[in-house]
């Protein structure tokens, strides 16, 4: 499956949540137990919780072993007790490599949401609110951009500005602004025209209260959906990049730069390949089915009381 | 007259193609303070229209609208918080007029603290004795409108409105979406804060037997123009048009004049609005049991027939046919 398909089936807003659809009030306790109680929220909770966790014991150096220490002796073993995944041709330890190149890779996602979902989120806000001329502007931008294949797009930002944590992060976030465009106008759009948020307009709130208070807090489960899965795309789309050798330059880890250096070698040592690839998908599986989660979880049509 | 609309009129763009929709035309209405304004009409023919634009979420495309002595220029739309003051709409469905994320508490209290009507401290107080009024326990305010049934939530809607101490409720078919069973409560909860607040309602249904315990004045609206006006007993007792004829015959009634008359049968109702003012002759022709051929060559307009008791029909009453028919 391509990346760009990956993206779109990810988020495209076909897929997003029944509007103020909304989620009754609940606090964070009662959120996170409807989480547990999808299925796919669990296993989505789990998995990110074990990588999140990996890349923080890699970050506070508790790793198995220094991941960047090469070893003439301990070139290309198997997985063992003392290299659970193996060495590389370095000698180096897979297992204390994936997880710092797991802390890079959702460093470089974690930013590229942060971009993508604050510039796209406001934008949503403002074409569903304001509606007229600037929704149609936003929405034209929106377009030009979902136009462009995505990794494409990314490609061609990080080959323009050279490679690097910020930039990766600016080419993969740019490319995921138009959904989060999407998914909250819809909700927006709709919610404008809600009989409460009339009833609020009727009481005499100012149309700032009447956004920030009726209107965005119903929009939050649509985001942490979103959230969690351009989360799932930016680590897929990092791991590209670093494939195709524009990811962060060495001696920064990268994941999709471990499976490029395995290709060559997994026919003599399959462990190389073996890791980093499990890596991404747990990563990436994680994200995608804790972002289904959050869409089950704030969704009263699949909410279990 | 604390609320007025003169020769109100809105029309929709009509959407994908299609040509515009004229949802009100030249409607003028008139509310005392503490009194009651019935608005009666089939689905479709403007009623939410009229109390959004009382409201001030629409703005008229023509026409003006005054409250409380002050005429409000047709293109300033945004409700102010001084109209807030004067005047608050009841939606019909109470769910959906309910912030779900807002306990009963929180949606009051908004209105209070925005206002500034009570000192912080005070607001629960308030809330509490605001809930009283409509009759519901003080332990409602933690609930969420989900927790809710169909006729609390109006309760707590009500609540809500009466929260801003306005003198006017424009009620928009406030008990249909209730059950049978709780309607009457609402009713009589309605006719117990009017006397107690003194408050004018405009109060909104398709069905002519629920206006007529409230009403001072009924106003019958057909296809987004005003059909037949007057003082309550007169549109029900004596209906000058033929479409009260009809809505009227669809009510079980104990007035043996209106029994003995032959059942004014409604026919299949058309329900889209009137979409353009192109076509000569009366909207209701193609349903009228009495049409003539007058009535397909020219509309016929409101008229007295009657002191205050109006209606646009040419057939309707003797002398004034022969004005229309002249005026044609
Ligand atoms: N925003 C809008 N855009 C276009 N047409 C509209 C809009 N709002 C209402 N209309 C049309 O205007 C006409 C009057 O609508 P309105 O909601 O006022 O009717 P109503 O009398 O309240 O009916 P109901 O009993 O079904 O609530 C309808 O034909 C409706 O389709
Ligand atoms: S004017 Fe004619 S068609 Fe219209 S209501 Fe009166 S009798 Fe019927
Ligand atoms: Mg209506």
């Amino acid at each position: 499956m391509s990346s760009l398909q990956q993206r779109e089936a990810a988020g495209g807003p076909q897929r997003e949540l029944a509007v103020g659809a909304s989620a009754h009030r609940r606090s964070k306790a009662q959120l996170l137990r409807a989480l547990w109680i999808s299925k796919s929220g669990r296993a989505g909770l789990i998995l990110v919780s074990l990588v999140v966790l990996g890349a923080l014991v890699s970050v506070a150096g508790l790793s198995p072993h220094n991941p960047q220490a090469q070893s003439t002796s301990q070139v290309l073993k198997g997985p063992s007790l003392n290299h659970l995944l193996g060495t590389d041709q370095f000698g180096r330890d897979i297992f204390s490599l994936i997880l710092e190149a797991m802390g890079v890779s959702l460093e470089i996602a974690c930013i590229a949401t942060l971009i993508a979902g604050v510039l796209g989120t406001l934008g949503g806000i403002a074409a569903g609110y304001l509606g007229g001329f600037a929704s149609t502007v936003i929405l034209r931008a929106a377009d030009v951009i979902f136009a462009i294949p995505a990794i494409l797009l990314a490609l061609a930002i990080v080959a323009a500005l050279g490679p690097g944590i910020m930039n990766s992060a600016l080419a993969i976030g740019i490319g995921y602004i138009p959904i989060f465009v999407r998914v909250v106008r819809a909700p927006v759009l709709s919610l404008r025209s809600a009989d409460f948020v009339g009833a609020a307009r009727v009481l005499g709130f100012s149309r700032s209260r009447v956004l920030l208070h009726h209107i965005l807090p119903n929009v939050y489960g649509v985001v942490a959906v979103q959230v969690s899965l351009a989360l799932a795309w930016g680590i897929l789309a990092e791991a590209s990049l670093s494939f195709l050798g524009l990811g962060p330059p060495p001696p920064t880890a990268s994941l999709g730069e471990m499976v490029y250096s395995a290709t060559s070698l997994s026919g003599i040592a399959w462990w190389t390949l073996a890791g980093p690839s499990a890596a991404i998908v747990l990563a990436v599986l994680g994200f995608n089915l804790l972002g289904d989660g959050f869409r089950d979880a704030t969704d009263p049509r699949t909410r279990r009381s | 007259m604390i609320l007025g609309t003169d020769q109100l009129s809105k029309v929709y763009r009509g959407r994908g193609g299609r040509p515009p929709v004229h949802a009100l035309s030249g409607v003028s209405i008139a509310l005392e303070a503490g009194s009651t304004l019935g608005i009666v009409g089939e689905s479709g023919c403007g009623k939410s229209t009229l109390a959004r634009l009382l409201a001030g979420l629409e703005s008229p495309t023509a026409g003006s609208i005054s409250l409380a002595g002050a005429t409000l220029d047709s293109h300033t739309s945004p409700p102010s918080r001084e109209r807030a003051r004067l005047i608050q709409l009841v939606f019909q469905d109470p769910h959906s007029s309910l912030n779900p994320r807002l306990t009963v508490e929180q949606a009051i209290g908004e209105v209070l603290r925005v206002h500034a009507l009570v000192e912080r401290r005070r607001v629960h107080d308030r809330v509490a004795e605001l809930l009283e009024m409509v009759a519901l326990p003080e332990r409602f305010v933690t609930r969420h409108p989900h927790e809710l049934s169909g006729g609390q939530a109006q309760r707590v809607a009500i609540a809500r409105a009466l929260a801003a101490q306005p003198q006017i409720l424009v009620l928009d078919e406030p008990t249909s979406a209730l059950d049978v069973s709780v309607r009457a409560e609402i009713m009589n909860l309605l006719v117990r804060l009017q006397d107690e607040l003194q408050l004018g309602y405009v109060f909104i249904s398709h069905d002519l037997a629920m206006v007529r315990h409230i009403s001072d004045e009924i106003v019958v609206m057909y296809l987004g123009k005003i059909v037949e006006q007057g003082p309550y007993q007169r549109v029900l007792d004596a209906p000058l048009h033929p479409y009260t004829r009809a809505l009227a015959a669809a009510v079980p009634v104990a007035d043996p004049d209106l029994a003995g008359q032959p059942p004014a049968r409604l026919p299949a109702a058309q329900a889209a609005a009137s979409t353009g003012a192109a076509e000569a002759g009366c909207q209701y022709e193609p349903r009228c049991p009495l049409a003539e051929a007058i009535c397909r060559q020219s509309e016929p307009v409101l008229r007295c027939l009657d002191g205050s008791h109006a209606a646009a029909c040419h057939v309707a009453a003797g002398p004034a046919r022969l004005t229309g028919t002249r005026g044609g």
